[in-house]
């Protein structure tokens, strides 16, 4: 059997199907308790459709991302394995550079491969990303009860503590956005711009919908725009 | 136990499901693939292909989960097994907590973060059937330069927007914090001094790792400038009484 014949295979696709829809389930059953749970605590049906509705607009333009990032990654590994692997713990970058090491790890190149290389390149793919997440049946209860704890004795410190995580996040992970380059900067700067005119409108018109998507207006005017940037200075 | 113990007891024990039998899932692929058309690895050459890997993706896996799971709680284990947590769930999450205007580190933001995470979820796995579907008729618009270009800027696209829920006071559920990005002007500066001069080329690789080291630091911080009176909090009237 040839590279392609796997990669192809009726099999792979069943097995893939059945995959995601298992997974696919186990969200939609995840979301229904979620959504209950939230009215329980006291928020607002009205105000959980807003949340649904925005993480739905927000989510649709990262997902083309995605979706072109598939393109890509069918050329390598065909279109079931590509399917499996970005619809759930994978990432293009990731992938390629995983089938590229199995690749070399045996000497294949693109023309050469086969089946057995094909094999390879899914348990390269496989392993360390399936590996990582196996430590958070492990660690992340105890993780997430333990930081809940922090600052119990004093509301007020409670509410400072809690925000230090995402406070350290961000201001990790900003940082290189200052540093890749010009474009990426004005890039950043355009969508906060777009943020703060949104939040504006919002309040001066009296139009709080808005706010529902501002992320998705960031998202896809700062995008549009960092076209035009890396045309200029990329 | 009480009513809270009981529901992080529960999404724990669901979340531990979830990723066994993703993790069942993920490696019962390649497993069947590779039995039925014979075509199983050398475990030699699989070390070779994935030692490396293994080595970088395992530590940094378990040092993102100690910085990210206080923030996604108890739906990080959903958001480990559908991937894409800084270009998608996190951003999401933020959105999510803000519109609901609940405090972090509370039952209702943990559920509010699971629609979030779930909603996201769904939503991409949805496009790329779609994708999938219209793959042929979809590869001009796809690979064209401009969506290209754009799918690279994603990252600034998003974080852009959300720096600006770490520059506002309002914290959520009514809370304000006042001064609390003071916490955050040594692990920035560091952070800067660790991208431009130290590891250009690894800070990315590396950013879990940074951040645990950074979480105490804010944490520490916070504490004694909240002690010292130059971080204050305002909390909503009936809290207050409490």
């Amino acid at each position: 059997m040839s590279f392609v014949d796997v990669s192809n295979s009726v099999l792979l696709y069943v097995l893939v199907g059945i995959g995601l829809a298992m997974v696919a389930l186990a969200a939609v059953y995840y979301l229904k308790k979620c959504y209950r749970h939230a009215l329980e605590c006291g928020v607002s049906e009205a105000t959980m459709k807003e949340v649904v509705k925005s993480s739905i607009t927000f989510a649709i333009v990262p997902s083309i991302a995605i979706v072109t990032g598939l393109v890509t990654l069918v050329a390598v590994i065909g279109i079931p394995y590509a399917w499996l692997r970005l619809s759930v713990i994978g990432s293009v970058a990731y992938e390629l550079m995983a089938s590229g090491m199995a690749m070399n790890a045996i000497g294949a190149t693109s023309s050469t491969a086969t089946a057995q290389t094909f094999g390879l390149m899914m348990w390269a793919m496989c392993l360390p990303m399936t590996l990582g997440i196996v430590f958070n049946i492990f660690i992340v209860k105890k993780i997430h009860l333990g930081t809940l704890k922090l600052g119990s004795e004093d509301k007020k410190w409670g509410a400072v503590a809690q925000t230090v995580f995402m406070t350290t996040l961000i201001v990790t992970l900003i940082v290189p956005m200052f540093g890749k380059s010009l474009a990426y900067l004005l890039t950043f700067i355009t969508s906060a711009l777009i943020a703060i005119i949104i939040t504006l409108l919002a309040s001066r018109l009296k139009a709080q919908w808005l706010n529902s998507f501002t992320l998705a207006f960031c998202l896809i005017g700062a995008m549009a725009a960092s076209v035009f940037y890396d045309g200029i200075f990329g | 136990m009480d009513s809270g113990n009981m529901y992080y007891y529960q999404m724990h024990r669901m979340g531990r499901w979830m990723t066994a039998g993703a993790v069942l899932i993920f490696v019962g692929v390649p497993l069947i693939v590779s039995l039925v058309y014979g075509i199983m690895p050398d475990p030699k050459d699989l070390l070779l292909a994935s030692g490396g890997l293994c080595a970088i993706f395992i530590p940094v896996s378990v040092a993102e989960t100690i910085a990210e799971t206080p923030i996604m709680g108890s739906s990080y284990y959903l958001t480990c097994i559908t991937g894409n947590v800084l270009n998608l769930k996190l951003p999401a999450t933020l959105n999510a907590l803000k519109i609901a205007n609940v405090k972090q580190g509370t039952e209702a933001a943990d559920a509010v973060t699971g629609v979030a995470v779930a909603v996201t979820s769904l939503i991409t796995m949805t496009m790329i059937v779609i994708g999938i579907i219209l793959l042929a008729p979809l590869k001009p618009f796809l690979g064209s330069d401009a969506v290209q270009t754009a799918g690279n800027y994603v990252l600034p696209a998003l974080f852009g927007c959300l720096t600006l829920t770490l520059v506002s006071d309002d914290v959520g559920g009514g809370v304000k914090i006042h001064g609390r990005l003071k916490a955050a002007i040594i692990p920035f500066v560091l952070a800067l001094i660790l991208f431009f001069a130290v590891i250009p080329k690894y800070y990315e690789v590396v950013e879990g790792f940074i951040m645990i080291i950074f979480i105490p630091i804010v944490y520490f911080t916070s504490r004694k400038l909240y002690r010292k009176g130059k971080i204050t909090v305002e909390m909503p009237e009936e809290e207050e009484e409490r």
